[in-house]
């Protein structure tokens, strides 16, 4: 009797199992999905409640962000709309969570596009974190690459070879205000490049920065020319056969000297300027 | 100085969340003099524990003071000659007996090889030794009580309050705790215990203290608290011929056949004396011929009467 | 003063008899050497997570062992009736409080030496070297034993005049109080309302400021912390557990031992 009571209920459980679980496909190709995570809770609040555990769970978010970001890159064209909220509630939670700063603060402009949600993570992190280098770096990344704000990318590199104690970054702080071309950054990267100067640096570096310094001068001298050149043609229709036209016209208190050492050749046909030594200005530039 | 010294002792409790207010001791006063056996007598809840309890600081007493040997029980250094038994005590379970007594004594001030002797002592003298190396887990009630015993005696106190001390004890327990009660007393010490077992008081108390309803009715020697006179007197004698019940019946207060022998009772010696003759001319046997006294049950049942008390829950040893 | 000691050192081995104890510090224990695997599932930054469960799991079961032992170890003495023939001797309440307390307290103290050895042997098991052991480790597990000062005495406190659920329930709302306040006291300060900043600076004394005593952060981020905070920040822990005890003792006189 109890043997057949359990050969029944092993035989209608086995038929349960065996028509259901076909049926259930959706849900099984539904389960490994990738879905935005259901309710995220304010991070602040949760930090309230967090009983002294904030950093656990900050801990748990940041494996939840990293878990997100994994399977959002493999199922391809996923938005990755909950990053930024889970950035927020990560560091929310940990405001000195540097390395995540950095990774969601990459990915939000790097994966997600969102270069506005990316930018405000990341100076949340320079608050943070004032020591963290490569914020700053990212910012000026940023700035440069999607914002093509090359004046706020040079500020943001600046700071990020202040606090990183990196020299390396001054220089790329240096090509960036060559990019942005204006008195002002010409003036704020020559100064930081002197103080860059005063700190104990290798032989090689130094070299290097002052040969910037002459680089970032020269560009200054021939955009100082170019702008005359440019004044110029809008006032007679042509460019000057000579330098020594902007002179006269008074579009230069006088011919600027080449801080190269060489002279600055000036071609009349054709209105360009160079420096004898490095040749024209020509600032690595983003294809538009 | 008596030993113990009680004034006006009384106690109020306040219970649930509305406090309201149960007398549990009203107003009560008494004295045990030195190297005297104090019974304290009463029905369960009528004050004995709180009263004991109040003595060794256990509980805050509402009202009235007590001292013992002339010293406030206020002062825990009161307790220092007092060897204190609760009712149905309980030590760490996971203590053997001699590590009850250790902490115990320390407490009490004992130290060092000092202490350990004594435990060794007071141990062999509840006759524990045998359990020494089992942890109080494994007691059983007696043995607890027993132990119970022993660390009250610890520090050779010379004053020992005991709460229902043969309460949990078999028979042989209760010997060897009655024998206990008057060997402490041989060496001077005195004694103040409760019991709601009148058998134990009357083979053991100098005097007697009855409390009813948080108050005490009676107070004083055994023998003054007692009716001294002969309340009936009691034939026992073997079976004779059935048609002699009935005349030896009329004679008498009551009668009974039982299985081992009639029983008779009558008012007085006298008329006894003269039943007795009657079996003897019959040609029968006397098994027994005895005047009944008023025993402390019956006297505390009288006292409880005339006070008004229902006396409560009362029960006779079964034997000792 | 011997007859406290007394009374902590039975405390202390009734304490090593709890079976909940141990499952406690294995748990947390098991957590820590868990936060290995847990650790891989992140990129980068692996020690911070190790820390971060190894302390976490350390506080948090120190606590609850802290909480839930010492309201047991209380009352169980006064629903055993074991406290009878204690304190029917020449011992004040305030040394019986202060004997439970002190057992309690090196109780949790054993607890926590096990509980960050086993953190520093998952952290040395990660690093495979020995330069996580900074004045941060030390500071964040040695603060908690003034967190844990703090459960204990409030435990205390509360068991010796209310049932066991009660006296839980009372003692882990204060301790997750202090947590609380921690976090919005910084937001009260800059209400507007009237009234708000008394309340923060009474508050201030009247919680315990868990928050003070969390150090956590300076094993996560191998902060430096001077030898001064930590020495005030102990002195703070240690003087709040010191207050309640002397109100649990204070309390405690005043109950009777029915």
């Amino acid at each position: 009797m109890r043997g057949k009571g359990t050969a029944v209920l092993l035989a209608v459980s086995a038929a349960a199992v065996a028509l259901g679980r076909p049926a259930l496909e959706p849900e099984a190709v539904d389960a490994s999905r990738v879905r935005e995570p259901a309710w995220l809770p304010n991070g602040k609040l949760l930090r309230l409640a967090s009983f002294g555990q904030r950093l656990l769970l900050a801990d748990l978010y940041w494996l939840k962000t990293v878990t997100y970001i994994g399977e959002s890159t493999l199922s391809r064209g996923h938005r990755l709309g909950s990053l930024h909220a889970l950035g927020d509630i990560v560091t929310d939670l940990d405001p000195r969570y540097g390395y995540a700063y950095q990774v969601i603060g990459s990915n939000l402009s790097g994966l997600a596009h969102d270069v506005a949600a990316s930018d405000r993570l990341l100076e949340k992190g320079v608050r943070n974190v004032p020591d963290r280098w490569v914020l700053p770096f990212l910012l000026a990344f940023n700035r440069f690459f999607y914002a093509r704000d090359y004046a706020g990318a040079a500020a943001w590199a600046r700071r990020a070879a202040e606090v990183g104690k990196r020299p390396h970054l001054a220089l790329l702080a240096a090509n960036l205000s060559l990019v942005a071309n204006t008195d002002e950054e010409y003036a704020l990267s020559l100064s930081f490049l002197e103080l860059s100067l005063q700190q104990p640096q290798t032989p090689e570096l130094r070299d290097q920065i002052k040969a910037r310094i002459v680089k970032v001068r020269t560009y200054q001298a021939l955009d100082a020319v170019e702008r005359a050149i440019d004044a110029f043609r809008a006032r007679n229709g042509l460019a000057p056969i000579v330098l020594d036209q902007l002179v006269w016209s008074g579009f230069l208190p006088r011919i600027p000297t080449d801080p190269s050492g060489g002279s600055i050749e000036y071609e009349g046909g054709t209105g360009d300027v160079r420096s004898s030594v490095i040749g024209a200005r020509r600032p690595i530039r983003v294809s538009e | 100085m008596s030993a113990l010294q009680i004034e006006k002792l009384g106690k109020t409790y306040r219970l649930g969340l509305r406090m309201r207010s149960v007398v549990a001791l009203d107003a009560l006063s008494l004295s045990v003099e030195e190297g005297s056996i104090f019974g304290f007598v009463g029905p369960n809840g009528a004050g004995k524990s709180t009263t004991i309890k109040i003595l060794v600081g256990l509980i805050k007493p509402s009202r009235g003071t007590a001292s013992i040997f002339g010293k406030p029980i206020t002062d825990p250094a009161s307790r220092r000659v007092v060897g204190y038994l609760p009712e149905n005590p309980s030590f760490h379970d996971f203590l053997r007996p001699l590590e009850v007594l250790e902490l115990l004594g320390k407490l009490s001030g004992l130290a060092g090889r000092e202490l350990r002797r004594r435990a060794e002592e007071v141990l062999e003298m509840v006759g524990l030794s045998h359990a020494r190396d089992l942890t109080v887990r494994k007691f059983s009630k007696g043995m607890v009580q027993r132990l119970g015993l022993a660390q009250a005696v610890l520090h050779d106190p010379p004053l020992l309050i005991l709460d229902e001390p043969m309460s949990g004890l078999d028979p042989i327990g209760r010997k060897d705790a009655r024998d206990l009660v008057l060997e402490l007393r041989r060496r001077g010490k005195t004694l103040f215990f409760s019991t709601h077992i009148l058998n134990d008081v009357e083979t053991t108390c100098d005097r007697v203290g009855m409390v009813m309803k948080g108050q005490l009715v009676a107070e004083g020697s055994l023998g003054a608290l007692l009716d001294g006179s002969v309340k009936s007197v009691e034939l026992r004698c073997a079976p004779l011929a059935e048609e002699h019940f009935a005349a030896l019946h009329a004679s008498a207060l009551d009668g009974s056949r039982g299985p081992d022998g009639w029983v008779f009772s009558f008012a007085d010696l006298a008329g006894a004396n003269r039943a007795a003759a009657r079996v003897l001319s019959l040609g029968g046997r006397i098994l027994s011929l005895s005047p009944q006294r008023e025993t402390l049950e019956q006297s505390f049942m009288r006292l409880a009467h005339s006070s008004g008390s229902a006396g409560g829950e009362w029960r006779q040893a079964s034997s000792g | 003063m011997k007859a406290t000691l007394a009374i902590a050192g039975n405390t202390v081995r009734e304490a090593l008899r709890e079976r909940l104890l141990y499952n406690l510090v294995i748990f947390a224990v098991l957590l820590s050497v868990s936060s290995l695997t847990i650790s891989r599932l992140t990129l980068g930054e692996q020690f911070r997570i190790i820390a971060d469960v190894s302390t976490s799991s350390t506080q948090v079961f120190g606590i609850l062992i802290s909480v839930f032992v010492g309201v047991a170890l209380v009352s169980r003495e006064i629903d055993r009736r074991t406290a009878y023939a204690m304190l029917a001797r020449p011992v004040s309440r305030a040394d019986f409080v202060l004997g439970k307390f002190l057992g309690l307290l090196a109780t949790a103290g054993l607890n926590l030496a096990v509980m960050a050895l086993a953190s520093a042997l998952v952290l040395f098991l990660y690093r495979g070297n020995g330069s996580f052991l900074g004045s941060g480790f030390f500071v964040a597990f040695g603060l908690m034993i003034a967190q844990f000062a703090i459960c204990v005495a409030l435990a205390v406190l509360f068991a010796s005049f209310s049932t066991p659920t009660l006296a839980i329930i009372f003692t882990l709302a204060i301790v997750g109080a202090g947590f609380l306040f921690t976090e919005v006291r910084p937001f009260w300060l800059l209400s507007d309302e009237a009234g708000m900043k008394p309340l923060v600076h009474v508050l201030d004394f009247l919680l315990p400021g868990m928050g003070l005593l969390d150090a956590k952060e300076a094993l996560t981020y191998g902060d430096t912390v001077s030898l001064g905070s930590f020495a005030t920040r102990m002195a703070y822990g240690c003087g709040y557990a010191g207050v309640i005890v002397a109100i649990a003792a204070v309390v405690f006189s005043r109950r009777d031992i029915r």
